[in-house]
């Protein structure tokens, strides 16, 4: 049946006048789809062959540049860390600072502890005229290489005063410091004693005219010289400094500390500018405290 | 021996077949025509029952490959194309008589009454048990008798279930061996 079926439809044939008919219309057809394709700007339409080779094309470098964008972000931020994690920000290296000073000061108290500080001995107690010795130096045997004092007077006639004296709600002390040269090799071993002795006492005698007598004094009130206009102020490990240079080249210096206030005064013998005159008064701020 | 291999169950025969096509023949739509005309108009005749609605959805057909005539790759592509479309486009001419409760083997007065007919019910007798069956069932026994489609092929190309298409194609069957069987022509 299905043979026949098949036989009676392969006779059925599709109009010659069908087929010319709809070959024009087909025609039509195009002619209007290249009208659209012209107004649109496009003659060609693409066929989804081009169009996935066009698409494809940019994909390589699309990607690419991707990548490379991703790679260069990961690199620039990278760096930025390690940076933040080494130097962090202000107050992170103040505080590092601080941290820092104060272990060379817990340092620099050990090593004096180790060797013998003898803290603002009076003449009286040396037994020698204006004889004092450093807290600093370490070993100062009695009657060899002490420290003559030129200006063992003037620093008595201040306000300053030794242990001992215990007048006035205040308490002051006085250290007096070495040059740098001599305080760097505080921390030699016992071995090295002996050269650092005679060493010293070479120092000492070339810096006297250059040694700087600091004394550090709290005060109740804050000091006239503050709100000067010749009063700068230095910054030094997140505390404010206000330094000001009187006329006989006193450098005076105000700082709040502790819920305290101090006034250091200083010779200007060998400061030539604040800063250092503020960085030397901060280490007696902090070996006085202790 | 198997002399040609098979690439993805196309046999490399054909393949061979429709590049050496591809190289002497670029796909066209006057082309398709050419190639297919016949094919198209009888699926829409046994689709449409009557040559005017069969013309029209002829024309259609050939108007919309037109447009999409680019996007077609081979000329299997072309002629799966043409027999999807011409289903669908039928589909929507009398897409009323899908739901329509009509029993088209019980109005044998109807296709014999049909203006337009182009041929004689006596002449072509299994043909026209066909054109009576609802046009679900004739386009399966179509497809599959007469272009000699798989049920696979069917399935995809009228975009049903593979057991749909069985079913379909067996109800069919059933239909025209009733029909034929009344008209005392010896059963499929």
């Amino acid at each position: 049946m299905m043979e026949r079926y098949q036989i009676e439809t392969s006779q059925i044939h599709a109009p010659a006048s069908l087929v010319e008919r709809t070959k024009r219309a087909m025609q039509e057809e195009e002619k209007r789809i290249q009208r659209e394709n012209a107004a649109d700007g496009n003659v060609m339409r693409e066929t989804k062959e081009q169009i996935r080779c066009r698409t494809n094309k940019w994909v390589l470098p699309v990607a690419a540049a991707a990548v490379f964008l991703v790679l260069v972000n990961v690199l620039a931020i990278m760096p930025g860390r390690r940076t933040d994690m080494s130097g962090s920000g202000q107050a992170d290296s103040a505080m590092e600072g601080k941290a820092t000073i104060e272990e060379e000061a817990e340092d620099a108290h050990m090593t004096a502890g180790e060797t013998g500080i003898m803290e603002d001995l009076t003449a009286e107690d040396s037994g020698m005229p204006n004889a004092e010795l450093t807290g600093i130096d370490g070993n100062m045997p009695d009657g060899e290489g002490s420290l003559v004092r030129e200006e063992e007077d003037k620093v008595k006639g201040t306000a300053d005063f030794s242990d001992e004296d215990t007048t006035g709600s205040t308490e002051d002390f006085s250290v007096d410091k070495m040059t740098d040269a001599g305080s760097t090799e505080q921390k030699a071993e016992p071995e090295q004693e002996d050269s650092l002795e005679e060493k010293s006492r070479l120092e000492d005698v070339e810096a006297t005219k250059e040694e700087t007598i600091l004394s550090v004094t709290e005060v109740e009130e804050i000091p006239d010289f503050y709100g000067s206009a010749d009063t700068q102020c230095v910054i030094l490990q997140g505390l404010r400094f206000y330094v000001s240079r009187e006329q006989d080249g006193i450098w005076v210096a105000y700082v709040h500390m502790d819920r305290k206030k101090y006034v250091i005064t200083g010779e200007s013998g060998q400061y030539t500018e604040e800063r250092a005159f503020v960085e030397d008064a901060y280490e007696l701020l902090l070996n006085g405290q202790k | 021996m198997q002399l040609f291999m098979d690439y993805g169950g196309i046999k490399s025969k054909d393949l061979i077949g429709e590049i050496c096509m591809a190289n002497e023949e670029r796909i066209t739509a006057d082309g398709a025509i050419d190639r297919y005309a016949d094919m198209v108009y009888r699926l829409a005749l046994s689709q449409m029952r009557n040559t005017v609605d069969a013309d029209d959805l002829f024309q259609e057909v050939f108007v919309r490959l037109v447009n999409h005539i680019q996007d077609l790759e081979s000329w299997e592509h072309v002629k799966a194309w043409l027999i999807r479309v011409t289903i669908n486009c039928a589909k929507k001419y009398y897409g009323q008589y899908w739901n329509k409760n009509v029993d088209y083997m019980d109005a044998p007065e109807r296709m014999a009454g049909d203006n337009g007919a182009y041929e004689l019910p006596e002449e072509h007798p299994v043909r026209e048990a066909v054109h009576k069956l609802p046009p679900k069932y004739r386009v399966v026994i179509h497809l599959y008798y007469f272009e000699e489609r798989t049920i696979a092929e069917i399935a995809q190309l009228t975009e049903q279930k593979e057991s749909t298409v069985k079913s379909q194609l067996r109800r069919g069957r059933e239909m025209l061996k009733k029909l034929l069987g009344n008209n005392g022509i010896d059963s499929v």
